[in-house]
């Protein structure tokens, strides 16, 4: 079912497009680095908002950072699906991107949770201290997936 | 460093890390301890990204070849009128660890002009 799935996508219009165009796929590689610029840097500034003052104040640099990183991941999710569909067969079943995957739907599961419980008082500039233990997962969940991303190359 | 427990939690982070960096050699898994060098015609090309590939014959078999992405190859002067099937190539590489008759190409000669892939 996903290998017929990876099979699909690195045959779809998207694949042949990705494999033939020089350019394309270049600007594709280039916007994803910058995406997981975005979605690290902008998580990882506002994550260190939560951890180092208790949650005060946090929504001064989530109203930024937040944005930011929410830019990344549109940035992600199209040219990822390109570069995947590229060789879709290989890089679906690659180890690395096991790892990635797993990180992202830690990282989209915590998010999620995170603002389901804490999203209006993060609002009100009153987040309670268990906030923290979000923070930290959100962390490692999207550091691993960077590093994960980039192992791929390599496995 | 408890007195900048952030501090604290980035290093550890970073020496954990460092260990996935020195891993960081070359993509893919070619012995770059030996180089092999294949004067062959061109079987079979493909343009494509993310690598271009060729097929050569050596040694009585067909070998895959990985040259570089197709952008680099174009800035580096190539395009694929040059590597066309039944062209005269030579190609230096170094083979692969996983595949006996793959090899990843250092450069290509090809019109009596070598180009640096890498």
């Amino acid at each position: 079912m996903y290998l017929d799935l990876l099979a699909a996508l690195e045959s779809s219009w998207l694949g042949h497009v990705g494999r033939h165009s020089a350019w394309l796929y270049t600007a594709a590689n280039l916007l994803h680095v910058l995406g997981a610029a975005f979605v690290v840097g902008g998580i990882a500034v506002f994550d260190l908002k939560v951890l180092a003052e208790h949650g005060k104040h946090a929504w001064q640099a989530g109203r930024y950072a937040i944005p930011l990183a929410a830019t990344g991941l549109a940035l992600q999710i199209p040219t990822g699906m390109l570069l995947l569909a590229v060789e879709a067969r290989a890089l679906g079943t690659n180890p690395a991107f096991y790892v990635k995957l797993a990180f992202i739907a830690l990282g989209l599961i915590n998010v999620a949770l995170f603002h389901a419980r804490f999203g209006s008082a993060l609002r009100a500039g009153a987040l309670p201290p268990e906030a923290r233990a979000y923070a930290l997962v959100s962390l490692l969940a999207w550091i691993v997936t960077l590093l994960a991303g980039r192992m791929i190359a390599y496995l | 460093m408890m007195k900048y427990p952030l501090f604290g939690l980035f290093f550890s982070g970073a020496l954990l890390t460092g260990g996935i960096a020195v891993a960081h050699h070359g993509w893919g898994s070619y012995d770059a301890g030996r180089l092999v060098s294949i004067t062959s015609n061109i079987q079979q090309a493909n343009w494509e990204n993310p690598h271009v590939m060729v097929v050569v014959a050596h040694e009585n078999k067909n070998w895959d070849a990985v040259l570089a992405p197709p952008f680099r190859m174009s800035a580096r002067g190539l395009n694929p009128d040059m590597i066309k099937p039944g062209t005269s190539v030579r190609l230096e590489g170094y083979p692969s660890t996983r595949t006996e008759t793959e090899i990843r190409a250092e450069r290509i000669v090809v019109g009596g002009k070598s180009y640096e892939l890498r």
